[in-house]
């Protein structure tokens, strides 16, 4: 039997303190084999950044366990789960999140220096080109459009040769029609790297594309 | 304008939005002036006040080695009720026959006229010719108390009192006070003709009489008298000069303080006026003028100002207080402890204005605001300025800069100090300029969080320039002046050991030459001794006109000042250089002739051929220049800045002076042991001693001027620090991001200390540089010392500012670095 790529049980999180304490997550429980994607469809408030945050190792849940690969994140350290994001994880957020002082080609190459690759600049020039984007390598963040931006973010997530690609609203700041074509270089490259895929969304087009679908409701999940 | 208080009241409401930084830099930098030129002014207040305590009236009228003349002490008694006292320097032995250098002043019953004599409990002033009151220094260092019997030249006195203060025939003196009455100075025997004593006739004045002027009008009257007069807003010669320089010094430093500190109030403006555009945006929206924004930003800017130099002036109104409690040993007078309100208010003068300057870009840009920007939803990008605007916050410095160098009173100096403040800001921001050029180009270099730290110094909106300038200004006038004042120490430690003699011996009959060249010879074998003839005078006309009909006596003429040194001689002088004319021949006879120092001759025009008259006991002697002398001072040796031919001067009553350099180490005791026993006219002044007292003075003002650069390092932090609040945005950014893709702690605290690290670094390497370039032109140039400062402390300047920058940067990093990833990512 396959160790799953996500094993969440019994998973809370509160934030907040005092009276504005708030129950985010409650009692999630989830599964994800290696090499699926499923999405998870809610309204907004309703805690699926918040999942995606827990199972990134960003947040802390108050209650439950969380296993990535196998591995229990409660069990490591702040700077054991970053390296875990750089090897293991891409994140993909709405709001492309790129090193606004850095170039194109050298906000792929950060993860892979960071994880120390010897030919990391080469590896981000190929991740570019597989996006479309060779014409861009020394291209700053401010100089390329929305849609670009988003898919230097995706080249920055599958460059390390993740397990698992994380990807929040990924076409929320994009028009429809470029938004489609994220979606489908999404599932594209996390395909080609054989790699499993979550994604968050409240688009129910976007969430068909996925091989399963999960609803996220007041911080409860519904298969 | 109600409109826009009440507009100004809400908006402020919301936050001061980077007027808390402008408040800081402006409440320290106006606190370092208001401190330093209220000092100043309550010295100056307390010298007039005390004035007339310090000198012992309201005018003291001075002549060396005789008294006045049957005209001069009937035109004396016509001022006023008058008393008289004789000072010169004595050798007071004690019981075990200890020696000590001592001030002994000769009084007369009506001594002093204003002042007191103030004495330790259980003392008494001398009550008769066998009586003396010593000073508590001279009683501590040869164990003296009430009734005991000491030895003054050839009398012996009984000690009838110890003395904490008196006022003074000189305002700084090396050694402690001695007092006899009239009679008892008499008796030992130091007053003989030729001996160097100077007889003060001190005077109260009617009411409404001008002292000053009485004091210019005696000298005319006796042009060749060679009197000096001081009146009672002097406070003794040369402390009133001496408190000037000072305060004009640290009054510059001051107002470097208050530039670097116009830096960080420029940034504060911008970050304010950025966090209002919105809001303008929108009440532009609604009707709103762009005069009534206008007033309501410069409103809401002078209320924050406003209260940043009252708190300012709160503390330079009490600094003159806190001095006179902490430190009044160290002080000439006592600082009036009043609030100084001309000082407070030229400080606010310069907040002000340094205010306007720096923040009125910021509030016209952001008055210019257009409400389309929030249709594009683009608030915020750069307004340029018409440039009317743009002129004003430079006439505003043009009106500092000219303020700080009229309200001096060296306006050279003044100026001087200005254009170093200007060309050091000048300097920073090109160096600011440079970093960001060579970021530019290296930021692709290196690991990501060594990119990420390079780039940043360069980023839209980067402090870069502005911190150059304002670290680099504070840290270049720290290190020029510690490279300054350890150089001059060093010269003095290793060269005064090497050179100088050990002891300067004063008032040696003629006639008792050879005895002393015996006793040296038997007591300290091998020894040199050099002796010369001496007397003392002061210069009373140049080409015929009275110095006493000059205005003002020119920067760099000290030989106008008081009595000076006056020798003759056959022969050059040793480590003397004749740079102009010619010196006269050993057998010269003819009329008299002088040779001068060359810088004095300079600093008044003089040259070979024109003609100088001194005064020389009450007669003048006039003589034409042969020769103008480059000194070495720093041979330590008799250096007279006025020797006249042979023959000139000969005939006048004259002591000798002498040198004695027995060698490294060598001990003199027992010599001066024997000297004041066989010849107790004669004074002794310990070199050593002197030089510590020197030491000691150099300490205390190089403290008092690094405590103000203390000011300017300060706000240079200030700066940073907002600098660093202001950009915590895009670090927050930074870290969040670099943690989101794998990088450790560690690798994110990096990322964010290079950037400090290498701005730091290579500001405070250049000021390192600058600074000892300044330092090494003012110690070799202007004091003609070696240059060798203590290189360790200085080195620990610049390393410390780079410590402090990168503890700063780390500070600020370390919240965002111990948050939780998803909360920084929330808050993006």
């Amino acid at each position: 039997m396959q160790t799953p790529l996500i094993a969440l049980d019994d998973v809370g999180l509160t934030l907040g303190s005092g009276e504005v304490r708030t129950h985010i997550l409650k009692s999630v429980s989830l599964r994800l084999e290696p090499g699926t994607s499923v999405a998870v469809l809610g309204p907004s408030g309703s805690g699926k950044s918040s999942l995606l945050a827990v199972i990134a190792g960003l947040e802390r849940p108050d209650a439950g366990r969380v296993e990535l690969a196998g591995r229990d994140l409660g069990q490591l350290g702040e700077d054991s789960l970053a390296r875990l994001r750089g090897r293991s994880l891409g994140i993909i957020l709405q709001a492309f999140h790129l090193l606004p002082t850095m170039t194109a080609l050298e906000n792929v190459a950060v993860p892979l220096e960071l994880a120390r690759v010897s030919n990391a600049r080469e590896r981000a020039k190929a991740e570019l080109e597989a996006v479309g984007l060779g014409h861009r390598l020394a291209h700053y963040p401010a100089q390329l459009s929305g849609g670009e931006q988003q898919r230097v973010a995706i080249a920055r997530a599958t460059a390390p040769r993740p397990q698992l690609l994380l990807a929040d609203e990924p076409t929320g700041n994009l028009d429809s029609r470029t938004g489609a074509g994220i979606v489908d270089l999404l599932f594209e490259r996390a395909g080609a790297a054989g790699a499993g895929l979550l994604v968050i969304t409240h688009d129910p087009a976007v969430a068909e594309r996925a091989g399963r679908i999960v609803r996220m409701a007041d911080g409860r999940l519904e298969e | 304008m109600k409109l826009a208080l009440r507009l100004a009241r809400r908006d402020l409401k919301g936050g001061l939005g980077g007027l808390g930084l402008l408040w800081l830099c402006l409440a320290v930098a106006t606190a370092g002036l208001a401190s330093v030129t209220s000092l100043a002014a309550s010295i100056d207040v307390a010298i007039a006040a005390q004035g007339r305590a310090l000198i012992g009236g309201d005018l003291m009228l001075s002549v060396a080695q005789r008294e006045a003349s049957a005209d001069e002490q009937a035109a004396i008694g016509a001022l006023g009720p008058g008393a008289k006292s004789v000072g010169t320097r004595a050798m007071l032995v004690g019981r075990g026959g200890e020696t000590m250098l001592v001030e002994l002043t000769g009084a007369d019953s009506a001594w002093p006229l204003a002042g007191k004599l103030v004495l330790a409990p259980g003392g008494r002033r001398p009550g008769n010719a066998q009586e003396v009151a010593i000073g508590s220094a001279a009683a501590e260092r040869l164990a003296l108390g009430v009734g005991d019997t000491v030895r003054i030249g050839s009398a012996g006195f009984t000690v009838s009192g110890l003395i904490a203060s008196l006022p003074r025939d000189a305002g700084f003196a090396l050694s402690p006070p001695a007092l006899v009455d009239a009679e008892g100075l008499a008796r030992t025997g130091l007053v003989q003709p030729g001996s160097l004593t100077t007889t003060n006739y001190r005077v109260v004045m009617p009411a409404g009489q001008d002292p000053q002027a009485a004091g210019l009008a005696f000298q005319k009257r006796f042009p060749d008298g060679g009197w000096r007069a001081t009146d009672r807003s002097e406070g003794g010669s040369g402390t009133r000069r001496f408190v000037d320089r000072l305060g004009q010094m640290l009054s510059l430093v001051a107002l470097s303080a208050l530039a670097i500190g116009g830096i960080g109030m420029a940034s504060a403006a911008a970050a304010f006026a950025a966090s209002r555009r919105q809001s303008i945006a929108i009440l532009k929206l609604v009707g709103a003028r762009r005069a009534t924004i206008e007033a309501m930003l410069l409103i809401e800017l002078g209320l924050v100002a406003g209260l940043a130099i009252l708190a300012g002036l709160a503390v330079g109104a009490a600094t003159p207080a806190l001095v006179a409690s902490l430190a009044a040993p160290l002080l000439p007078v006592a600082p009036d402890p009043s609030p100084q309100w001309s000082a407070l208010g030229e400080a606010a003068l310069f907040g002000l204005l340094v205010t306007f300057a720096a923040s009125w870009g910021a509030i016209v840009g952001a008055s210019e605001t257009r409400p389309a920007e929030l249709l594009r939803g683009d608030v915020g990008g750069k307004v340029r300025l018409p440039l009317g605007q743009s002129l004003k916050p430079a006439l505003a410095l043009a009106a500092a800069a000219a303020l700080a160098i009229l309200s001096a009173t060296n306006h050279g100096f003044a100026a001087s100090g200005v254009a170093v403040i200007a060309a050091l800001a000048a300097l920073f921001a090109l160096l600011g300029v440079a970093i960001r050029r060579v970021a530019r180009g290296s930021k692709h270099r290196g690991g990501p969080t060594t990119r990420l730290g390079i780039a940043a110094l360069d980023r839209p909106g980067a402090a870069t320039g502005r911190l150059a300038v304002a670290l680099g200004m504070g840290l270049t006038l720290l290190v020029a002046l510690a490279a300054t004042a350890s150089s001059i120490l060093a010269e003095i430690d290793s060269s005064v050991p090497q050179r100088a003699p050990a002891l300067f011996l004063v008032d040696i009959p003629r006639g008792e030459a050879n005895r002393l060249t015996a006793m040296t010879a038997s007591e300290l074998p091998g020894a040199e001794l050099r002796l010369v003839p001496a007397l003392r005078g002061p210069v009373t006309a140049i080409n015929g006109r009275s110095v006493s009909e000059m205005r003002a006596i020119p920067e760099g003429a000290w030989i106008l000042r008081g009595d000076r040194g006056l020798t003759f001689a056959e022969q050059l002088p040793p480590a003397n250089r004749i740079v102009a004319g010619e010196w006269w021949s050993s057998d010269y006879r003819g009329p008299p002739l002088v040779s001068i120092d060359v810088d004095a001759a300079t600093a008044l025009g003089l040259k070979i051929g024109d003609r100088l008259t001194v005064g020389v006991l009450g007669r003048p002697v006039e003589a034409r220049i042969a020769s103008l002398r480059q000194i070495d001072w720093r041979s330590f040796g008799f250096n007279f800045a006025i020797v006249f031919s042979p023959g000139a001067i000969d005939a006048a009553p004259y002591t000798l002076m002498a040198t004695v350099s027995p060698g490294a180490g060598r001990s003199t005791e027992r010599f001066e042991r024997r000297l004041t026993a066989e010849l107790p006219m004669v004074s002794a002044v310990r070199v050593a001693e002197v030089v510590e007292q020197a030491k000691i003075l150099l300490g205390s003002i190089d403290g008092a001027v690094r405590i103000a650069t203390g000011f300017a390092i300060a706000m240079g932090m200030i700066v940073l620090a907002g600098s660093v609040v202001a950009t915590r945005r895009e670090r927050r950014r930074d870290i969040v991001l670099l943690r989101l893709v794998g990088a450790t702690r560690g690798e994110v605290a990096h990322s964010q200390l290079v950037e400090f690290a290498l701005l730091s670094a290579t500001v405070a390497m250049a000021a390192l540089v600058l600074g000892v370039i300044a330092a090494k032109a003012l110690v070799t140039w202007l004091f003609e010392f070696g240059f060798s400062p203590d290189w360790p402390s200085l080195i620990a300047i610049p390393a410390g500012a780079i410590v402090l920058a990168v503890g700063a940067a780390f500070a600020a990093a370390l919240p965002a670095l111990y948050a939780r990833p998803a909360e920084g990512l929330r808050a993006l």
